[in-house]
């Protein structure tokens, strides 16, 4: 039979046999097609993404439609703006460094997709500072199957360094670690302690708990009461009033700068309370003092890795405020450029030590070797290794005075990186 | 049925053929400059939004019910699937069915106290539905199931070993989407067309002239919530699948909000209008985003004075402007829109018109001229 | 190092702490309340539901805050309110007028859209870091301890002017002409207009009313929630669980509702939320879901007959 019989037979035929019959011929050219070139979709080599002159990087953040939209700053002026003061003063190793953002709305099934267009459009080197938990779950598990390098994770969700995936870095603390150094701490500070908890109701909350559990292990400090608030929830005298009634004499709380400022404020304000209060260090900004009040804030502890950015007398601070000012693109600095521009400092790290001859395995293998590097807006010095994918596992502490978080004692921390 | 070759079924059949093979085409010449593997990844998530916005149709545009928490069904459906492919080892097919019926008996469920609510509490109602599902998935007895905030993750979705060689993980997900797609599409199309859609939709226009008539307005009321999370299930199912990745923030309020969105700027009460709708939702962010690069965004930089943020974050509002123009001038969605097309045929017209010599028309204001658009009075 | 012992609260006994814990949902519910008024008013006024309500208050809070740096608080305060109900008035004409006759699907959809438009026209404008804002004087200073409960001025203050503002607008919309001719407007258009009154009017006013209420809202709730464009996001769908609760057509039953919930909300905190996790979303869904379906109409809302 001939096409052009089959053809014929085709029109004459019902409507419904036509369309079979183009379903199978379409079928069998696609598959035909398939077969004659059945290789790996993934894109070539181990260097995907670099060439003579240039390094492509790819991050997802929420940049609209979403209250996260907040954070876009540590993107779009921090990391980027560093990477361009990099790029305008040699470059790395004679490359120059393109970092694309994707929008991802904070939305999982959004980052998802950009992701995989970074990946396999735009053929990506490596995804840098992905930020957000649940965000990032949506991707990391491609990201690994992929073997594409997912450095410096912006969540501080332990899953992502836990158990330790070749490709995969954590950026800022994760919380476990986090609550552990504030539970040491708690533990020395207070010995006998009741210890309420303040915690958001997600990994941030949870991680932070598990933490301080660990830190107060062993020690005659006790959790009396564990109050859970739902991350849209603004005013939490209620589970205040509750942490009161339950006889605690120290407040750990694991809040974002508004609920944590209310804490503080509601204790203070409304309860006349004098409690010892622990924060968190995301807390540690100063739109945490400025929500609260001055008074309120004074003598409330937490965590830091990263300098003030109202620490202008710091050499390293003040370079910075220049850069922002330069490349940042209109935005203020901030602590958020300031975290943004120490993950960029990681990143060109890792990228300089791994040489000249840039592949996606010298770029881990290089970022493993990275040994007691302090980048210029840190406070504590960076180790990793093969088994150590947590950059900062050391902490400083800090106090609340006169408006200022302060530094005080020596940092405390689980470096798991023997020198 | 005969088997004429007219224009349009040959573009039909064409068009059929395209989408049948579309996971290959990138490999062919005049298609792989614009498409590569992560096109057939859209298209795969394009067959699952078909599935779920088929149901949310049913629901809204045929059933006239708001429903502003339909992406609460979908999570159902997609932690169903989930927990029945991860804790029980239970087979994709099996599950992602399994998931449609649970999401199913939901929302047979759901439909009684939708019942007595007319709009307005409806869509307050499904809103709160959709805002406390995060919450009830956290809550401590469910967590264990759930996964509580960190959510379930699967393993990466494989295809079967007999068809390696000529078919890739990703196009193998195309099919097994598309498949779905397709027959939930057919069996929609089918209900709407028999007496079941016939009383959905005396059920949307005059619900008290519909009982009258004898129709049975409860149960069509719940007929309809169940058929559509029912898709919203399955849809859920498939998304899990392809995605290997589910948590209580993956299907939040915005997205329930958009899925309603596209559905009518699509166009209510077609099917056609639904698969506009799949297209709009797939591709949301790449058509805000060409619009955005239009320099639309810089726009309200220089009338407003004072210290702004970055153009990115008027997207939302370009959204928001995009979304109230189409309901005020097209309100029928793009289908409605088309069909005006087609009915009116504005070319034929202009064609002869600039065809025929000059003629004396009737003046405005004339009693015979044409009749003037009049504001719908009553409500 | 500080060793301050805490102040252990003398309301240790299970009674007192119930009390307390109650006395503080009252402080929450009138947060609500003050929000379901708007909501209810622009209902009762225009039979649209306005999804937007939230926004709207948060973008007329930050049109406050930005004139709070040149004028003091109560000048601001009345501008924004002026502005408010222009802006609101404008709304109405340019974004729902045009959808007015059709089906409530289209309005529903339009206030979706506002909602988006204003979140994003605030994050874009001022920026998502959240800032402080300050409460009127008379409201602010160290709380009010009755017995063995406290409650903040702040918390007082918004349920009193909420009470205020019910009691006003109730007035005016069931003893004055042009309050009776905005209730006919909304209730049956076209009879209304057979007498003569001017509808389109009317839907003007209503939007202008309800957006110098959220106006004030805005700026009552902003020092408690912190200035944000996401400010709302935690509070609004409570306002709605409270609108629906004391009955979306009935101002009265906004603020009854408010506390209602925020009663139940607190009490379900405390004694269910320690075996389950945070329950708040849950327990509003609930209370909308056992309202619409034991008394749609609300605990204070008149069961509406539809006529053929």
């Amino acid at each position: 039979m001939t096409a052009a019989s089959a053809w014929h037979s085709a029109i004459r035929a019902r409507g419904r046999g036509a369309a079979l019959i183009a379903l199978g011929a379409a079928l069998a050219v696609g598959m035909a097609a398939g077969v004659a070139c059945a290789k790996d979709d993934q894109p070539g080599g181990s260097s995907p993404g670099v060439t003579d002159t240039e390094i492509v990087l790819g991050t997802h953040f929420p940049l609209s439609q979403h209250l996260a939209a907040a954070y876009a700053p540590m993107a779009t002026a921090g990391m980027k703006g560093y990477f361009d003061y990099v790029n305008d003063h040699g470059g790395v190793n004679g490359r120059k460094i393109r970092l694309l953002i994707e929008d991802d709305h904070y939305a999982p099934s959004d980052t998802a997709e950009v992701v995989r267009k970074l990946v396999e459009q735009d053929n990506v080197f490596a995804v840098v500072g992905g930020l957000g938990t649940a965000t990032h779950s949506a991707v990391s598990q491609f990201l690994e199957d992929r073997g594409v390098p997912d450095m410096f994770v912006l969540s501080g969700a332990s899953k992502f360094t836990e158990p330790v995936v070749k490709s995969r870095f954590g950026g800022n603390p994760d919380y476990l670690t986090e609550g552990k150094i504030l539970g040491t701490y708690i533990a020395r500070q207070y010995p006998r302690a009741k210890l309420a908890l303040i915690l958001q109701n997600d990994d941030f909350g949870g991680d932070g708990e598990r933490g301080i559990e660990e830190g107060i292990a062993g020690s005659g400090v006790t959790i009396v009461v564990r109050e859970n608030y739902e991350s849209t929830e603004t005013d939490l005298t209620s589970h205040v009033q509750r942490a009161r009634n339950a006889g605690a004499d120290v407040v750990v709380a694991y809040t974002l700068p508004p609920q944590g400022a209310n804490v503080v404020k509601v204790a203070r304000e409304v309860l006349n309370w004098d409690v010892p209060v622990v924060v968190t260090g995301v807390d540690a900004t100063d739109i945490f003092v400025d929500l609260a009040g001055k008074q309120n804030a004074e003598g409330v502890v937490s965590v830091v890795f990263g300098k003030q950015i109202y620490e202008t007398d710091d050499p390293g601070i003040a370079k910075h405020i220049e850069m922002v000012k330069q490349y940042g693109g209109g935005a203020p600095p901030s602590n958020l450029t300031v975290t943004g521009q120490a993950m960029a400092e990681l990143m060109v790290e890792a990228l300089t030590k791994a040489g000249r001859d840039l592949t996606r395995q010298s770029l881990i293998d290089a970022a493993e070797s990275i040994s007691n590097f302090t980048c210029s807006v840190c406070l504590v010095p960076v180790n990793l290794s093969t088994t150590d994918h947590r950059p900062f596992e050391v902490e400083q502490f800090v106090r609340m005075q006169e408006g200022k978080w302060t530094a005080f004692g020596e940092p405390i921390g689980f470096e798991s990186t023997k020198p | 049925m005969d088997g004429a070759l007219t224009a349009r079924r040959v573009a039909g059949l064409a068009l059929f053929a395209l989408v049948a093979a579309f996971p290959y085409l990138y490999r062919l010449p005049p298609f792989d400059q614009v498409l590569d593997p992560f096109r057939t990844f859209q298209a795969t998530r394009l067959m699952i939004w078909l599935v779920v916005l088929m149901g949310l149709n049913l629901l809204t545009g045929y059933s006239g019910q708001i429903s502003l928490g339909h992406g609460a069904l979908v999570a159902i459906g997609a932690y169903t699937a989930a927990v029945l492919m991860r804790e029980y080892g239970v087979p994709v097919v099996l599950a992602v069915l399994a998931a449609g019926v649970f999401t199913g008996a939901i929302g047979f469920l759901l439909g009684l106290p939708a019942l007595r609510l007319t709009g307005p509490y409806l869509a307050i109602a499904t809103l709160a539905m959709m805002l406390a599902l995060p919450q009830i998935l956290k809550l401590n007895g469910i967590r264990e199931l759930t996964g509580g905030v960190s959510g379930l993750l699967l393993s990466t979705p494989r295809a079967p070993g007999a068809v390696d060689g000529f078919m890739t993980d990703r196009q193998w997900l195309y099919y097994a989407c598309a498949v779905p797609a397709l027959v939930m599409t057919l069996l929609a199309w089918n209900v709407t067309r028999s007496h079941v859609g016939r009383a959905f939709i005396a059920l949307r226009d005059a619900e008290i002239g519909a009982q009258q008539m004898g129709i049975n307005v409860p149960l069509y009321k719940m007929i309809a919530f169940a058929l559509s999370a029912f898709y919203a299930g399955i849809g859920g199912g498939l998304f899990v699948f392809t995605e290997g990745f589910m948590s209580p923030d993956t299907f939040d309020v915005n997205l329930s909000i958009t899925m309603l969105v596209v559905v009518v700027l699509g166009g209510l009460t077609s099917i056609g209008g639904t698969v506009f709708a799949a297209f709009l939702m797939t591709f949301r962010n790449d058509l805000v985003d060409a619009m955005a690069s239009l320099g639309v965004l810089k726009v309200p930089g220089a009338i407003v004075p004072g210290k702004e943020q970055a153009p990115e974050t008027l997207r939302g509002a370009l959204y928001g402007t995009v979304l109230i123009l189409t309901v005020v001038f097209m309100p029928q969605g793009l289908a409605g829109f088309m069909r005006g097309l087609q009915e009116r045929r504005p070319w034929k017209r202009w064609l002869q018109a600039a065809r025929m010599p000059r003629r004396r028309t009737v003046p405005v204001g004339h009693p015979a001229s044409p009749a003037r658009k009049t504001r719908g009075g009553e409500r | 190092m500080d060793t301050r012992r805490a102040h252990v609260a003398t309301a240790k006994q299970p009674m007192g702490e119930f009390v307390q814990q109650a006395a503080t949902g009252l402080a929450t519910g009138s947060v609500y309340a003050v929000l379901a008024l708007a909501i209810v008013l622009i209902y009762q006024s225009t039979k649209v539901v306005n999804f937007a309500q939230g926004e709207m208050a948060m973008l007329s809070t930050f049109i406050a805050w930005s004139w709070l740096s040149r004028f003091d608080y109560w000048p601001a305060f009345f501008l924004t309110l002026a502005v408010s109900a222009l802006l609101g008035a404008a709304l109405e004409r340019v974004a729902l007028r045009p959808v007015e006759s059709a089906p409530a699907l289209n309005s529903v959809i339009v206030t979706l859209g506002l909602f988006t438009i204003f979140d994003s026209l605030a994050l874009w404008r001022w920026g998502g870091v959240p800032r402080p804002f300050p409460s009127p004087g008379v409201f602010s200073g160290s709380p009010l301890a009755v017995g063995t409960i406290t409650i903040s001025r702040l918390n007082i203050g918004i349920f009193c002017t909420s009470v205020v503002i019910m009691a006003l607008l109730f007035a005016f919309l069931n003893f004055t002409k042009a309050g009776l001719a905005m209730r006919a407007a909304a209730e049956n258009p076209a009879a209304a207009r057979m007498v003569g009154i001017r509808v389109a009017h009317m839907l003007s006013i209503g939007w202008a009313l309800s957006a110098a209420v959220g106006a004030v809202a805005g700026m009552l709730l902003a020092p408690i929630l912190a200035l944000q464009p996401s400010m709302m996001f935690g509070v609004i769908i409570f306002a709605f669980a409270a609108a629906v609760l004391g009955g979306l057509n009935s101002l009265p039953g906004a603020i009854v509702g408010g506390l209602t919930l925020g009663i139940a909300q607190n009490l379900a905190g405390t004694y269910v939320s320690p075996h389950t996790g945070s329950i708040d979303v849950t327990v509003a869904f609930l209370v909308i879901v056992l309202v619409l379906v034991v008394k749609p109409a609300g605990l204070l809302g008149r069961q509406v007959k539809r006529r053929v």
